[in-house]
C-alpha cells in the first residue's frame, strides 16, 4: 500500500492554530478572525455521493489594543491608522488606556489597570531610544515570532508503568514529556533549535520570586531557610521516585494536595512553590494527581538547563513546521489557502475522497481539524489567550531569558494563568521588546479572563524591580509598558466524531490550555495506532546520507534542481527489487502521523494505487497527481 | 518537488562507511609519514604547520606532531619578526581551541596552549581566563582546565578575590564540584588568613563558609563534595610540634635519651638539642629511619649525664625545655589530642554541632551527617561526648558497612586517645589497651615513656612497636597480628614479648629484617602458624641472642 499524504489548509500559513506569526501576519490574522463574514457559508446541498462539511469558527472574542500611536517615522507626525486593523476595536491614538476605558463597551474596564503607571508613562522623554510606534513595530514585523498557541516542551519523557497488584502486568498509566523523546528518536529535532526556559517565577509576597526547583536553585536561594530546604528536597526526591514510595502518600491519594503538604510540615512559602510553580496545580487538586504532576516536572529537570522546559527558537509554532518539513521530504504535499467543502463516499458510505474548491481528490483516510467537527459536540472547554507586547521584561534580574510564570488564582481571576515571556534572545521580538503570552481555561471572554492577570503582572514586575535583594538601584525601576495587547478565545470542540461521516474520517483537537504538548502527542499517537495498527509511530527519520535519490528521467525533469545531486550515480539502482513494501509505507507514514498535529488544516491521505505489486509506479503517479493538483490551484508547495 | 525516497540498507551504509574510513586512514597515514620525513629534514615552513594542523585536528593527542609544531615555532622565533610570531601563535590559540573541541581533555592540546602563551610576545591572559570560564561552564570538573586556569591566573596576575567570585559561581550552579570547593579553600586561606585563631580563615568569613556548606548539606546531605569542604573547615589549625616526653633509656654504655614530639619534625628544623652537663648533642637517630619523625634518640657522650632536652618551635620561635626523667610537660588547653580550639571558635562549632544534629534528626540514616557530628564532637569535647561518639561510630559501621574498617580504626584511635589521657593523668607508666576491640594502634609517640603495653584480646593485624624504645614489656595475645615491627636492635629495650595466638606465619613476620635484638629475654609465640615451621626456634634464637625463655620454656 502506498500512501501519499496531502494537506489542505484554509490558512495562508502552516500549522493552523498552532502557528507562529510575524507581527503583520498576526494583525492580518486578527482582522480575519474578528471579521464576522469569515464564517463559512452553511453547507451547500450535498451532491449525490458527497457529505458536506462545515468549517466552524473556533476563535472568537478577538480584541486588540494599541497603547501607542501610529506615527509616520519620516514625518514624525501622527498619521491615520492604517485601515487594515479596522476589524478590531482600537485604542484612540492620542493616549493610552485611560481614555479608551470610557470609550469602550462594557467589559473593557479591565483594560485600564495600567493607569496607576500613567504619570511615569507620561514622561518617558529622557530616554534616548526612539519611542515605539505602531509604524516602527510593523517595520520590524519579521523580527516578531508570536505564537497563537505557545507551549513549552518538557525536557525528558518517560512512561510510567504501574501495577496495582503484583500478579498483574504493568500498564502504561500515563506518559509525559513525550514530545522531546519523539523529536529525538525520529530525528526531527534536527529541524529545530531550542533554548531552555531560563527562569521559573512565582508571585510571592507581592513580588515575582524565582522558584527553587533544581538542586542548584534550592542551594542558592536566600528566601528559604535551611530546614525548609531539606523538607523541600525530601519531598522532591521522593516525588522523583513516586512509584517506589506509595507508602509516603498512603491515605492521601484523593485528598487535597494542601492537606498532604501540611502533613509533610511544609511551610507556607514552600507550599506555595510546590503547589503553584512546581506541580502547577491548585491546593484542591487530589494528592496523587498533584504528585504525578510534580514528578513530571522533576524528571525533566537538569537535562538541558536549570528548568525542566525547552522553548523552541522562533516560537513553539516551529514544532509543527518541523513535522511538515519531514513529511514533505517523504512526498507530503501542502495546499495552503484552501479548505474542504465535502467528503465523497461510495455506495457503502465509505470514504473515497474530498472536495476542495470544487475539485475532487481521492483518499482513503481523512484527518480534520476540530473546526470541522459537527456542531453537536460544541460546548467543550475553551481556552482564553492574551498576547501582550511590552517594552521591558517582567523580571529584569533574569535578563532576556524565557520566563515561565504560573499565576495562581486570585480574586481578580478565579483560575490559574500560565504566563510565558519570550524576548529578543528567543527571537520572539526585536531588541527592547518582549512578547508575553497568557493562557488559561476559558470562563468568560478572553479579556475578562486575562486583563486582570496582565494588570497583576505589571504590578508584580514593578515590585520585583524594587526588591532590594534583586536590584539595588531604585531609579532603574520603571513600570513596563504594554504597547499592544490582543485577547482571543478558542473553543475546544472535543468530542465524538460526527454522525453521518465515514469511519475513516478522524478529527484532531486544537491547542488546549496545558503548558505542554502532551495531549497533542498522545492524540496523534492514538490516531495513528487506530488507523495503522502494528506500525511503528514515528520511526527514526533517515539521515541525508542514508537516502537514495532516484534519477529516473521524467522525475528528474520535474524536480529540476531541487533535489540534491550529490549521491554517487553508481549507488542508485532504481530497480523495484530494492524497494521493500515496508520501507515505502514507512516512508510515507512518519510524516503523516505528526502532521496530524502539525498542521490543523486537512490531511488527506491520497491513495493512488491499490495494486501492491507496483508500489513505485503507484507512488510516482500519486506524486504526479498531487503535483498536478497543486499546480492547477496555484497553491504553494513546500520542498524540504 | 519531491523525489521518491528510499532508505539505504544497513549493509549499504556499512559498506560506504568502510570505504570512507579506508580513505581517511590512507590519507592520515600518508600525511603522518610525510610529516615524519619532513621533521627529519628539518623543514620549518608554513605549509608544514598547516599540514600538522590537519592531522592534529583529527587526532589532538599525537604528541610527536605537537613537538614538531613547537620546533617550527621556535625556528620562527629565531628567524622571523616578533609580529609574525605573535600572529602565528595567536592563530595557534584558535587552533588548539578547535582541538579541544574534539577532545576537551586532551593533554597535548592543553599543554600546547600553555606553551603558546609562554612564548607569545604579547599574550592576552584575560581572554584565556574567559576561555577557562567557558570550558568550566561546560564541565566544571575538567581538571585540565583547572590546571590551565591556575596557569593563566598567575600569568594575568588576577586577584584572588576575582577568582573567588568565579569559584562562587561554579559552586552555585553545581555544588558537586570538588575542584571548585578545593580551589575555594586555597583562595580563602590566601585572602583571609587567620592569625592566632583556631579557624583556618578569619572568623566572619569562616562563619559564612560554614553557612554555605550548611546550605549545601541541607539541600543534599548525601553529596560528599560539600562534606569534604566541611571537613577542611572543621579541621582547624594543628598546633606546632612540642615535646611530649623525654626518657632516659636503660642499658647501653652511654646514656641515651628518647624524645617524643607531638608532630613529626626534623631535629635540625626545630633545633632539637640534648643538654648534658658539659656538652650539647644535636645528633639524633630515628627508630623508624625516617627523616622527619616524632620519636628521636640521642646518646650523651660517655661519662656525661643528660640533663634536659631543648627545642625551638618552628612557628612561634619559643623555646621549650624539658628535664630528663622529669614530670611530663603541661598539656595544651585542648588536651593531648584535642585541637586547639579557641573559645570563639568553640562557640561557633557548638552552633555548628547543633545544626548538624538538627539535620541528623531529619536524616537519621545519613552517614555524612553522622560522621560530621563525630568529627565535631571529637574536636569540641571528646570526653563530654564520649558515649555519643562511640554510639555514632557504631551506627556508622551499620550504615556504611563498606567502610567498616575505617570506622573501626576511627574508634580505635578514639579509645586509645582516652586511655592515654587517663594514664597521663594518673601518672602511670603502664598502658593497658586490652579488650578494646582495637584494629590499629595509634599515637605510639605518646607511648614512648611507657614501660609496659598490654594489647591483649583485640583485633590488631599489625603491631608497630618501633616508637616504643623505652618499653620493656609488650603483650599482644589473642589478636590477628600478621606482622610485628620492633625498633632497631641497638635502640630496643624490650625484655618480654608475648604474642600468643596470633597469625604470624614466618619468623620474618615477627621481626622484620633488622636485628638482632639482644635485649629480649622472654618471647612467647605459641598459637601462631609460625610454630609449624621447622627450625623456627633456632631462627628465633639467632635473632634474639639474649633469649632465656621461649614459649614459656627456659632455654
Amino acid at each position: 500500500m502506498t500512501l501519499c499524504s496531502c494537506r489542505h489548509s484554509r490558512n495562508t500559513h502552516y500549522s493552523g492554530e498552532w502557528a507562529v506569526l510575524g507581527l503583520t501576519a498576526l494583525l492580518n490574522w486578527v482582522s480575519q478572525h474578528s471579521d464576522a463574514g469569515a464564517e463559512t457559508p452553511p453547507p451547500a446541498p450535498a451532491e449525490p455521493g458527497t457529505r458536506a462539511l462545515r468549517h466552524r469558527r473556533l476563535v472568537h472574542g478577538v480584541v486588540q489594543r494599541w497603547a501607542i500611536e501610529y506615527v509616520d517615522q519620516d514625518t514624525g507626525a501622527p498619521a491615520a491608522q492604517s485601515s487594515e486593523e479596522e476589524g478590531a476595536p482600537k485604542e484612540s491614538p492620542e493616549t493610552a488606556e485611560a481614555p479608551s476605558a470610557s470609550v469602550e463597551e462594557p467589559g473593557s474596564e479591565d483594560a485600564a489597570p495600567a493607569s496607576p503607571e500613567e504619570p511615569v508613562k507620561a514622561q518617558p522623554a529622557p530616554r534616548k531610544i526612539p519611542e515605539w510606534t505602531i509604524n516602527r513595530m510593523k517595520k520590524l514585523s519579521r523580527r516578531f515570532n508570536i505564537d497563537l498557541a505557545p507551549k513549552v516542551l518538557y525536557s525528558r519523557g518517560a512512561i510510567v508503568l504501574v501495577t496495582d497488584h503484583p500478579t498483574t502486568r504493568p500498564q502504561v498509566l500515563y506518559s509525559r514529556g513525550a514530545l522531546v523523546e519523539l523529536l529525538i528518536s525520529s530525528s526531527i529535532a534536527r529541524y529545530a533549535e531550542f533554548r531552555s526556559v531560563g527562569q521559573l517565577l512565582t508571585p510571592l509576597g507581592g513580588r515575582l520570586q524565582p522558584v527553587p526547583s533544581s538542586r542548584a536553585d534550592v542551594f542558592t536561594t536566600k528566601h528559604v531557610s535551611v530546614v525548609e530546604k531539606r523538607l523541600l528536597m525530601k519531598l522532591l526526591s521522593f516525588c522523583a521516585e513516586l512509584e517506589k514510595h506509595p507508602e509516603e502518600y498512603a491515605g492521601f491519594e484523593e485528598k487535597p494536595f494542601s492537606e498532604f503538604l501540611k502533613s509533610r510540615r511544609l511551610t507556607h512559602n514552600l507550599t506555595h512553590h510546590v503547589t503553584h510553580a512546581i506541580a502547577m496545580v491548585t491546593p484542591e487538586t487530589p494528592t496523587l494527581e498533584a504528585l504525578r504532576s510534580t514528578q513530571k516536572f522533576l524528571l525533566s529537570l537538569g537535562r538541558y538547563g536549570n528548568t525542566p522546559f525547552l522553548w523552541p527558537m522562533y516560537g513553539s509554532g516551529e514544532i509543527p513546521q518541523c513535522f511538515c518539513r519531514l513529511c514533505a521530504v517523504f512526498g507530503g504535499v501542502y495546499h495552503l489557502s484552501r479548505g474542504v467543502e465535502a467528503v465523497t463516499v461510495d455506495e457503502d458510505g465509505a470514504l473515497t475522497g474530498v472536495v476542495s474548491d470544487g475539485q475532487r481528490f481521492t483518499c482513503r483516510r481523512l484527518v480534520l481539524e476540530d473546526a470541522y467537527r459537527p456542531e453537536t459536540v460544541e460546548g467543550g472547554d475553551g481556552v482564553s489567550r492574551a498576547v501582550v507586547i511590552t517594552d521591558g521584561p517582567l523580571y529584569p534580574p533574569a535578563d532576556d531569558q524565557v520566563l515561565l510564570i504560573r499565576l495562581p488564582a486570585c480574586d481578580d481571576h478565579p483560575g490559574p494563568v500560565t504566563v510565558l515571556q519570550a524576548g529578543p534572545a528567543a527571537s520572539a521580538a526585536p531588541a527592547g521588546l518582549y512578547v508575553i503570552h497568557l493562557t488559561c481555561a476559558a470562563r468568560g471572554s478572553a479579556e475578562e479572563d486575562l486583563a486582570p492577570a496582565v494588570a497583576r503582572l505589571q504590578q508584580l514586575a514593578v515590585a520585583s524591580q524594587e526588591d532590594p535583594d534583586e536590584t539595588p538601584a531604585p531609579e532603574t525601576a520603571r513600570p513596563i509598558r504594554v504597547l499592544y495587547s490582543l485577547y482571543f478565545s478558542r473553543r475546544c470542540g472535543r468530542g465524538a466524531n460526527g454522525e453521518g461521516l465515514p469511519d475513516n474520517v478522524a478529527f484532531c483537537s486544537g491547542p488546549d490550555d496545558a503548558i505542554g504538548f502532551d495531549a497533542a502527542v498522545q492524540e496523534a499517537r492514538d490516531l495513528f495506532t487506530a488507523h495503522f495498527p502494528g506500525e511503528e509511530f514515528l520511526p527514526r527519520a533517515p539521515d541525508p546520507e542514508e537516502i537514495i535519490f532516484f534519477d529516473e528521467p521524467n522525475e528528474s525533469v520535474v524536480t529540476g534542481g531541487a533535489q540534491p545531486t550529490e549521491a554517487a550515480p553508481s549507488g542508485q539502482e532504481p530497480g523495484p527489487e530494492t524497494a521493500e513494501p515496508e520501507s515505502a509505507t514507512g516512508a510515507g507514514d512518519p510524516g503523516a502521523a505528526p502532521a496530524e498535529k502539525a498542521e490543523t488544516g486537512i490531511e488527506v491521505a491520497v491513495e493512488t494505487k491499490e495494486d501492491k505489486g507496483e508500489e513505485l509506479k503507484g507512488a510516482k503517479e500519486g506524486d504526479e497527481e498531487a503535483k498536478e493538483a497543486a499546480v492547477g490551484d496555484g497553491a504553494q508547495i513546500e520542498t524540504a | 518537488m519531491h523525489g521518491r525516497l528510499r532508505v539505504k540498507t544497513t549493509e549499504q551504509q556499512e559498506a560506504e562507511k568502510a570505504i570512507e574510513r579506508q580513505k581517511k586512514l590512507a590519507k592520515y597515514n600518508a600525511g603522518t609519514a610525510l610529516l615524519f620525513k619532513k621533521r627529519k629534514e628539518r623543514v620549518y615552513d608554513e605549509e608544514t604547520a598547516l599540514q600538522l594542523s590537519q592531522i592534529l585536528a583529527v587526532n589532538p593527542d599525537f604528541y610527536t606532531l605537537w613537538n614538531y609544531r613547537r620546533e617550527i615555532f621556535l625556528h620562527w622565533k629565531a628567524e622571523k619578526s616578533s609580529e609574525y610570531l605573535q600572529q602565528m601563535l595567536k592563530s595557534d590559540l584558535q587552533f588548539t581551541e578547535q582541538c579541544l573541541g574534539v577532545n576537551p581533555k586532551s593533554y597535548c592540546a592543553w599543554h600546547h596552549r600553555c606553551w603558546v602563551m609562554e612564548n607569545m610576545p604579547c599574550p592576552d591572559w584575560e581572554a584565556e581566563i574567559q576561555l577557562c570560564d567557558r570550558y568550566l561552564k561546560l564541565d566544571g570538573r575538567n581538571f585540565h582546565c583547572w590546571d590551565y586556569r591556575r596557569f593563566v591566573v598567575a600569568g594575568a596576575g588576577r586577584s584572588a578575590a576575582d577568582e573567588l567570585a568565579s569559584a562562587d559561581r561554579l559552586i552555585e550552579t553545581n555544588f558537586s564540584n570538588y575542584s571548585s570547593w578545593h580551589y575555594r579553600s586555597h583562595l580563602l586561606s590566601e585572602l583571609f588568613p587567620a592569625s592566632g585563631t583556631a579557624t583556618p580563615i578569619i572568623e566572619d568569613k569562616y562563619l559564612h563558609e560554614l553557612e554555605l556548606v550548611q546550605n549545601a548539606a541541607f539541600t543534599d546531605p548525601s553529596d560528599q563534595a560539600p562534606w569534604f569542604y566541611h571537613r577542611w573547615l572543621l579541621q582547624g589549625r594543628r598546633p606546632a610540634a612540642s615535646i611530649l616526653s623525654c626518657s632516659v633509656l636503660r642499658g647501653g654504655q652511654m646514656a641515651r635519651v628518647a624524645v617524643a614530639l607531638s608532630r613529626p619534625a626534623r631535629p635540625a628544623d626545630v633545633g632539637l638539642t640534648l643538654e648534658t652537663g658539659e656538652s650539647r648533642v644535636t645528633e639524633w637517630a630515628s627508630p623508624t629511619g625516617e627523616s622527619s619523625g616524632t620519636v628521636w634518640v640521642a646518646a650523651a657522650p660517655a661519662g656525661s649525664t643528660p640533663t634536659a632536652v631543648v627545642m625551638t618551635s618552628s612557628e612561634s620561635g619559643a623555646e621549650q625545655r624539658l628535664a630528663c626523667n622529669g614530670p611530663p610537660p603541661a598539656l595544651p588547653s585542648g588536651g593531648a589530642f584535642g585541637s586547639d580550639t579557641s573559645a570563639a571558635a568553640g562557640s561557633l562549632l557548638n552552633q555548628e554541632l547543633d545544626n548538624i544534629w538538627q539535620l541528623g534528626e531529619m536524616e537519621p540514616d545519613n552517614k555524612w551527617v553522622l560522621l560530621s557530628s563525630v568529627v565535631l564532637m571529637w574536636a569540641l569535647d571528646p570526653r563530654q561526648h564520649h558515649d555519643k561518639i562511640l554510639e555514632a561510630v557504631d551506627e556508622l559501621m551499620k550504615l556504611d558497612s563498606l567502610r567498616r574498617g575505617y570506622y573501626r580504626d576511627l574508634r580505635s584511635r578514639f579509645i586509645i586517645e582516652r586511655k592515654l589521657e587517663s594514664v597521663r593523668e594518673s601518672g602511670l607508666i603502664e598502658l593497658d589497651l586490652s579488650c578494646c576491640h582495637l584494629t590499629a594502634i595509634y599515637h605510639t609517640n605518646h607511648m614512648v615513656a611507657m614501660t609496659t603495653l598490654d594489647a591483649d584480646n583485640n583485633q590488631l593485624r599489625a603491631l608497630d612497636l618501633r616508637h616504643l624504645v623505652a618499653t620493656e614489656r609488650v603483650t599482644a595475645k589473642a589478636n590477628r597480628v600478621r606482622r610485628v615491627s620492633l625498633p632497631p636492635g641497638e635502640l630496643c629495650c624490650l625484655r618480654r614479648l608475648a604474642l600468643n595466638d596470633n597469625d604470624l606465619r614466618e619468623v620474618s613476620d615477627l621481626v622484620g629484617e633488622d636485628g638482632p635484638w639482644p635485649s629480649v629475654e622472654e618471647l612467647s609465640v605459641t598459637g601462631n602458624p609460625v610454630c609449624e615451621v621447622p627450625g623456627y626456634e633456632e631462627q628465633l634464637k639467632e635473632r634474639f641472642p639474649g633469649l632465656k625463655m621461649l614459649n614459656g620454656k627456659a632455654l
